[in-house]
């Protein structure tokens, strides 16, 4: 309950519930200030005629004019008399004379000079009742009112918005609390769901997923994202578990073998010869430990995403080919051959040290596992807004069920580890790849190990 | 280190570095002392070096003079060591604040400074001389080997970045090479080591006459080899210099290419000029 009432979802709903109803009741009252406009004009424009016409009648015949117009009907109108008037002709009249003694007419209405509305009427059963009224002089001895009841339309009708408004604004209340209520704690409880499981999470239970429900609210869009990162995060730590593994044996191997090393120096100290073998294979095993470290980092400022930033259009076809006469003449020392098909132009946004090391990883692993007498060979093409890089050889390939597995970390495919390099080089490719927003696989419809890299062009 | 009269320098806003060494600034005789303690940014780099009076090395002879600041005693008593073996004289402190003095007060052919100091990061002490106008080549030695970082220590003005761990004789070349990089800048189109010729208006190499065929990048790498005659030239100096690539393939790309350069070079001939350092890089010279 608390925790509903606190929820920014609640207020706003309320806050939005009073704005609807603030709105809705300025354009009923607006509706009634508009009729009470229009009636007060004709009442005016009534009144104004009358008394037009009792200054005419005064005009051509003096006092004896005015009153013959009412002589049928008693010159002095009694209370009760009122009514029975009033049908003909709903204007109530009154002359005055200077001693303010009524002449003629109603002598209940009292009026100021001009046109007033809320005009003072005295009767038993009316009092009270609004009268508009109009009072002008009648030649130099009169006066003159002339007056009209406020239309009981416009009485009823405020009457009924006044009830209106009391009832709109004794259920409205009621009502937008208890709506802001149901849906703060709707929203609440949807929300919960993810809160547990990011609770979960945090006290280390990875595989916590969020129930998703059929309905594709923003709700569901939310909680599929936060399962994916989830997913994201389980596999990056199952990633880093495996790391360790491979970090452990990769350095503590070299280091141990060091450490072997040292104790045969100190054992043959006296024979400068093996002293220097030793050295020298001490050497060689610190170079291997340094390497794992420099891919090791490599790789994890590559995924970190950094060099992102700095990226800039790079002329892929240019570097291919850099890279291909770099390599050539490796291969003809390894007994292979090198051959390249590379379409000019093909420019992406990359970051040329990286798109580099990527060709390079990929060169070397050809030269190191392709057949005796192989052919390597790279092709660089361009399919729309995508460039296709083609790095492959012609040996036996790589069996389908390790094509996944040969990016992972410290994958390598013999499990002795006995050959040199470190089981990185393809893992970094990929992340060079996928940091470019590439995609790399190995081409399953190609005899051969070929690595298939799609990026897309700048 | 006699430390008497204080001056400030702020750098980059923000540390403050104090130093006192008031027999220095009266030999320059020139300084104000109420001065020194004003505390302002822009009296602080031209008041180092203004006050030594000088705007970068000196050379003399084959001899270095190098500055090692680095804050780890075993890599620095491995440097001091492998210099004052190869006849350089070096001078070390494991901090920035003397380190700033040091270089500011004398020169020095080369210093090698070590990117992480005590509560420090080199890169202030980079900036804080470029910004006072000393040029003295500044090698830096780090553990940090991302793409970034190196750009950070070059953008700093720092001329050269070598990534621990290594090997002696690879920071030794890196040094000569710096030590060497001004006088050549100014240097004549030919070189010439014993009969090979390399005229670098017309890109033209001959050896005792012969004129060799050389592809472009084995063009390039004989000329940086030429360039630094009779130093060390290590493999990833001409990874670096050559490719541009600022880590280690795992094949023998630099080799490869060295050695069909020999076969050009040296093959047809009586006397081998490039030779190879076991596990180290090649060398250049006529002897």
């Amino acid at each position: 309950m608390k925790t509903v009432i606190q929820s920014a979802v609640f207020w706003r709903t309320l806050l939005v519930s009073s704005v609807v109803l603030v709105v809705a009741l300025l354009l009923l009252w607006s509706f009634y200030g508009l009729n009470r406009v229009i009636e007060s004009r004709a009442t005016q424009n009534l009144l104004h005629e009358k008394a037009q016409a009792l200054t005419e009648a005064y005009q051509e015949e003096g006092i004896d004019g005015v009153l013959s117009l009412y002589e049928a009907d008693g010159l002095i109108w009694s209370e009760d008399d009122l009514f029975d008037l009033l049908e003909e002709d709903d204007l109530i009249v009154k002359v005055l004379d200077q001693q303010e003694d009524t002449i003629l007419g109603f002598a209940g209405i009292e009026s100021t000079d001009g046109f007033m509305t809320n005009a003072l009427l005295e009767h038993e059963e009316l009092d009270g009742h609004r009268v508009d009224a109009l009072r002008q002089p009648l030649g130099n001895e009169y006066d003159l009112i002339v007056g009209r009841f406020f239309p009981d339309r416009l009485f009823v009708l405020a009457a009924q918005l006044r009830l209106i408004t009391a009832s709109m604004v004794l259920l409205a209340v009621p009502m937008a609390l208890i709506t802001a209520y149901l849906l703060a704690r709707y929203v609440h409880r949807r929300l919960a769901d993810m809160r547990g499981v990011v609770r979960r999470v945090i006290q280390g239970d990875f595989d916590s997923r969020i129930a998703v429900t059929d309905n594709p609210d923003e709700f569901f869009r939310l909680s599929e994202h936060i399962n994916q990162m989830l997913d994201r995060v389980s596999r990056l730590r199952h990633n880093v578990q495996g790391v360790s593994h491979g970090v452990a044996h990769d350095i503590k191997t070299p280091v141990s073998n060091i450490a072997g090393r040292l104790q045969l120096i100190e054992r043959d100290a006296d024979n400068p010869n093996a002293v220097q073998g030793h050295i020298q294979e001490a050497n060689q095993h610190i170079e291997t430990l340094r390497r794992t470290l420099d891919a090791l980092l490599r790789l994890g400022e590559v995924e970190a995403g950094v060099r992102k930033k700095t990226m800039k259009k790079t002329d892929l076809s240019l570097l291919c080919h850099e890279m291909v006469e770099s390599f050539i003449p490796v291969f003809e020392d390894a007994d292979k051959q090198l051959q390249s098909t590379i379409e000019p132009g093909i420019e992406i946004t990359g970051d040329d040290e990286l798109l580099a090391q990527m060709l390079i990883n990929l060169l070397e692993n050809i030269v190191e596992h392709s057949r005796d007498g192989g052919l390597g060979w790279v092709r660089l093409q361009r399919h729309a807004a995508e460039v296709v890089l083609e790095v492959g050889d012609d040996g036996p390939g790589i069996p389908p069920n390790l094509h996944e597995q040969v990016f992972d970390r410290f994958y390598q495919m013999d499990d002795s580890r006995q050959t040199a390099g470190n089981g990185l080089g393809l893992s970094l490719v990929r992340s060079i790849a996928q940091l470019h927003s590439g995609h790399i696989a190995l081409n399953p419809d190609e005899p051969g190990s070929v690595f298939l890299i799609r990026l897309p062009a700048a | 280190m006699p430390q008497m009269v204080t001056a400030v320098a702020f750098t980059q806003g923000a540390v403050i570095l104090c130093f006192e060494y008031r027999w220095r600034l009266l030999a320059a005789g020139n300084f104000h002392t109420a001065e020194l303690g004003a505390q302002w940014p822009d009296r602080c780099y031209p008041f180092l070096s203004l006050v030594y009076g000088h705007r970068g090395m000196v050379h003399g002879g084959d001899c270095m003079n190098i500055l090692l600041v680095e804050d780890d005693a075993e890599t620095a008593a491995f440097i001091v060591r492998g210099l004052q073996e190869s006849g350089d004289s070096v001078l070390h402190t494991d901090n920035a604040r003397d380190a700033l003095f040091e270089a500011a007060g004398r020169p020095f052919d080369v210093v090698i400074l070590d990117r992480m100091l005590p509560g420090k990061d080199g890169l202030e002490v980079v900036r804080v001389l470029r910004q006072s106008e000393i040029n003295t080549p500044i090698l830096l030695l780090t553990a940090l080997d991302g793409i970034d970082d190196r750009v950070a220590g070059l953008d700093a003005g720092a001329d050269d970045y070598l990534v621990k761990p290594f090997a002696f004789a690879e920071l030794y070349a890196r040094v000569k090479a710096l030590a060497r990089r001004q006088p050549l800048q100014a240097v004549d189109n030919v070189y010439t080591v014993g009969g090979l010729i390399m005229e670098r208006a017309t890109q033209k190499v001959t050896r005792e006459g012969v004129l060799l065929d050389l592809l472009p990048r084995e063009y390039r790498i004989l000329e940086y080899l030429m360039q630094h005659e009779g130093q060390l030239v290590t493999r990833t100096m001409l990874l670096e210099q050559i490719w541009g690539y600022h880590f280690d393939p795992k094949t023998s790309l630099v080799h490869t290419h060295v050695s069909r350069l020999r076969a050009k070079v040296d093959k047809p001939f009586p006397v081998e000029l490039i030779k190879t350092v076991r596990g180290a890089g090649y060398i250049i010279s006529a002897s």
